[in-house]
């Protein structure tokens, strides 16, 4: 994450970041305290270095195939909040997205093609 | 300043970050970049490519996720063992040092590649990428990818698999999958383990099928011992079904 930090920061000319927001879902294999927990070790001494991290959880959503309505159950049991049946499909909880960087001072130039080009 | 988010106009409206993640900030930075990528979008690009890749071979891909030690190198060694000679196998093995893995898997008809992943927890699919034509060759009919031991990280990493298989062991305690539900909400089938030990255990076997069927209702599972060979035939019938139709010709 801190590589594709620092293109974008590159590519919008951001010098100083401040905030980093990131959305985890609790079944997308990424612990949020563990991620918290690294992330200043990760940043040190990079371009990104001083901002915060802000994590977003996102709880596990189910569609129920049997009455059709989505639920938010816990993911350690996975059923329908509204009729209990488990035949269900995870239809939310995967995520691991970076949502928006927040920063100060200069940036903003948005150069799409003639910067370094790293996506 | 404000240590939380480091901008210039906090004051004391907010404490130290706790760890709820519910930390709002109602202040205005200079300039908000809205983006909503994928923060493993490279990963999973590769993955892609990967499958791709793999499908073109007619190749099918399990990836074989636990704990260490949980048998995953000696189910390998019985399946290929097994299938030698019906179903061309190949084996990428994942670990953080030393080729012992795949050492123990020569000499079984298969082609096996392992990749030390030194500082890392878990394969990725540009490591992957590497190994694919090292190992896989014209006759290749099914891959397996042991995973680095590790009930967490391997799951975020899509590797270009087909399916996840997520192994546990008789030893590890039934309610496991409670514990790590991700791994067992990605897999498409759980195999039980070391069933032989299951006598000498204070282990549940319907409370563990009830865990997994809790975290992920409907999912496959196989309970086997690979020292034993209990129930590997099952296992094994499964795998010759997913072999696309050349495993007709390798009779």
């Amino acid at each position: 994450m801190v590589e594709q930090i620092k293109a974008l920061m590159q590519e919008h000319g951001i010098e100083k970041l401040d905030l980093v927001t990131v959305t985890i879902g609790f079944l997308s294999g990424v612990d949020p305290e563990a991620f918290e927990f690294a992330y200043p070790i990760a940043t040190e001494n990079t371009v990104l270095a001083g901002s915060i991290l802000q994590i977003q959880t996102q709880e596990v959503e189910v569609l129920c195939r049997d009455c059709g309505v989505r639920t938010s159950p816990e993911p350690q049991y996975l059923r329908c909040l509204a009729c209990g049946s488990n035949a269900v499909e995870i239809t939310a909880g995967r995520d691991f997205v970076l949502q928006s960087l927040e920063y100060t001072g200069s940036g903003s130039k948005a150069l799409p093609e003639n910067d370094s080009g790293v996506t | 300043m404000c240590k939380d988010c480091g901008c210039e106009e906090g004051n004391a409206h907010h404490t130290h970050h706790d760890h709820h993640h519910d930390h709002h900030h109602n202040h205005d930075h200079d300039h908000r970049l809205e983006l909503g990528q994928k923060v493993l979008a490279e990963n999973d690009r590769l993955a892609e490519q990967n499958r791709k890749w793999l499908h073109e071979r007619g190749v099918r891909t399990l990836n074989l996720i636990s704990a260490p030690g949980t048998g995953k190198t000696r189910l390998l060694e019985e399946t290929l063992d097994r299938l030698q000679g019906e179903v061309s196998c190949a084996v990428i093995a994942g670990d953080q040092q030393t080729d012992n893995d795949a050492r123990r898997l020569q000499g079984k008809g298969a082609k096996v590649i392992q990749i030390e992943t030194v500082n890392s927890c878990h394969l990725d699919a540009e490591r992957v990428a590497k190994a694919l034509p090292e190992v896989v060759d014209d006759d290749t009919q099914l891959l397996f990818i042991e995973n680095v031991g590790n009930l967490i990280c391997p799951v975020a990493f899509d590797l270009g698999e087909d399916f996840k298989v997520a192994l546990l062991s008789t030893t590890e305690g039934e309610d496991k999958p409670l514990k790590y539900p991700s791994l067992f909400a990605s897999a498409q089938v759980a195999l039980l383990t070391k069933t032989d030990l299951i006598p000498h255990l204070d282990w549940d076997l319907q409370r563990c099928h009830e865990f997994i069927q809790r975290v992920h209702p409907g999912i496959f599972i196989f309970e086997l011992s690979a020292l034993t060979g209990d129930g590997m035939d099952p296992w094994l019938d499964y795998l010759r079904r997913l072999v696309p139709a050349k495993a007709a010709n390798a009779g």
